[in-house]
């Protein structure tokens, strides 16, 4: 598409506010992945008064867990995971800075009040082109909880990755038109 | 089979998502369209999965009964599925308990359904099924009473309320009648079915039809963000039931429907 926006992470209150449900973003800089099982831990770290393993204020993270590393490549294919399991650990992360998600499918209506209410947006990766989207990331590395395999925290860099805004920061959504 | 199947799409599945390309009125949903489209081509050119989602092994055998098999077939299907996903550097999604979610690192167990049939033939179908779109589907126990009108909007309103969550645009296989166990096999089997094909019986072929304008008039769109294109087909077939019963089983691929059939 033509009017794609550029956008780099962390987020910014500018740049979070400048994002419209149904922009087509080209996203760069470094998000983190977590699944379920790192939602899990993360929000009872949070709740514990700990440190989480990685930084939350202005970051983005990306519901993905990739397939293994293959020679030649930087990450192998690396598409969103469903993002409504991780609807109920989202609002906790949201309250401690998190800027922004990345996955696939609705939110809950609680995570968009949690979106507004922090300021925060969603990113809709599609879902099935993670041969596509991996040729995005240009570098990963596991920084936590890596005995779980795919299902570890990895700090990915992006360079463009298209995503686009499934639920803005004012809470308006591209979901729910449905006829 | 598992190694080709992740790194290519099917001629049929492709195609009918390219129709849908070209019919589509949404600007966000013609772009989404056309990277399912890209992705397709990168993942065939560069031997990369489809989709991270490598998923279970699906796999239903048809043996004939003159079909004698030496040895054992599980074990066989199953050293084939390991070797497939280590090779293709493909992720291992399989745990060995539901509640403490160890991985088993090969990707085992796949799942195998057996069917003899008549004749002479040894068909093997297999898929490799996501779990997003897994988890989208469900078995109804219905009244006995329930139309045939009511069965399509019964099966059309939920996967509408599912929207983006599955990874639309969907293939769908619906199982009208049969019992818990025997539902959700043919359901899921009915995606081996090539685009087009309908199943002969005229009631389940009217409601896959319905089933399908309806989705595709609900706006959800590729992965929910609004458009034309929310469903690309759906088979449906019936089987005898119980007097007192009415199963209605629906299987729900995403767009990427790897599969794949071989017939010895």
């Amino acid at each position: 598409m033509d009017e794609a926006k550029s956008i780099k992470t962390p987020l910014t209150r500018k740049t979070i506010d400048s994002l419209s449900a149904g922009d087509f973003v080209l996203l760069s800089g470094i998000v983190y992945t977590a699944r379920d099982t790192a939602h899990k831990v993360l929000n009872e770290l949070i709740a514990k008064g700990d440190k989480p393993p990685i930084p939350l204020k202005g970051q983005v993270i990306y519901y993905m867990g990739p397939c293994p590393p293959k020679p030649g490549y930087v990450c192998n294919s690396a598409g969103p995971t469903t993002s409504s399991r991780m609807d109920a650990f989202t609002p906790a992360l949201l309250k401690h800075g998190l800027s922004g998600t990345i996955g696939k499918g609705e939110r809950s209506q609680y995570v968009i009040d949690a979106m507004v209410k922090y300021g925060a947006v969603y990113f809709s990766a599609t879902g099935g082109t993670a041969a596509l989207l991996s040729k995005s990331i240009v570098s990963m590395e596991v920084v936590a909880l890596a005995d779980l395999g795919p299902e570890a925290i990895y700090k990915l860099e992006l360079d463009r990755m298209p995503v686009f805004v499934g639920i803005d920061a004012r809470g308006k959504s591209l979901y729910g038109n449905r006829r | 089979m598992f190694l080709e199947m992740n790194r290519r799409l099917p001629r049929d599945v492709f195609n009918v998502i390219k129709s849908a390309h070209k019919r589509e009125t949404h600007k966000v949903a013609r772009t989404i369209l056309k990277q399912i489209l890209d992705n397709a081509e990168i993942a065939e050119k560069e031997g990369l999965a489809l989709c991270q989602d490598t998923g279970t092994a699906v796999i239903y055998i048809e043996k004939g009964e003159k079909v004698l098999v030496n040895g054992n077939l599980i074990e066989a299907i199953e050293d084939g599925v390991e070797k497939a996903y280590i090779d293709g550097f493909y992720r291992k999604s399989m745990v060995k308990h539901p509640l403490d979610r160890v991985n088993t690192n090969n990707n085992l167990p796949a799942s195998v359904h057996i069917e003899m049939v008549g004749g002479d033939d040894f068909v093997i179908m297999g898929m490799a099924k996501g779990g997003g779109s897994e988890n989208a589907s469900r078995v109804y126990m219905l009244n006995p009473t329930t139309t045939e009108d009511e069965v399509a909007d019964t099966v059309a309103e939920d996967l509408i309320e599912i929207g983006g969550r599955a990874c639309p645009p969907l293939f769908v296989g619906i199982c009208i009648g049969g019992d818990l166990t025997l539902a959700p096999s043919r359901a899921k089997q009915l995606l081996f079915r090539e685009v087009g094909k309908k199943s002969g019986d005229l009631i389940s072929d009217r409601i896959a039809s319905k089933v399908k304008e309806r989705l595709n008039r609900s706006g959800v769109g590729p992965m929910g963000l609004g458009g034309d294109t929310t469903c690309l087909e759906v088979w449906a077939d019936a089987l005898p039931c119980h007097i007192a019963s009415l199963p209605v089983a629906v299987s729900v691929c995403c767009h990427s429907l790897r599969r794949a059939v071989v017939r010895i």
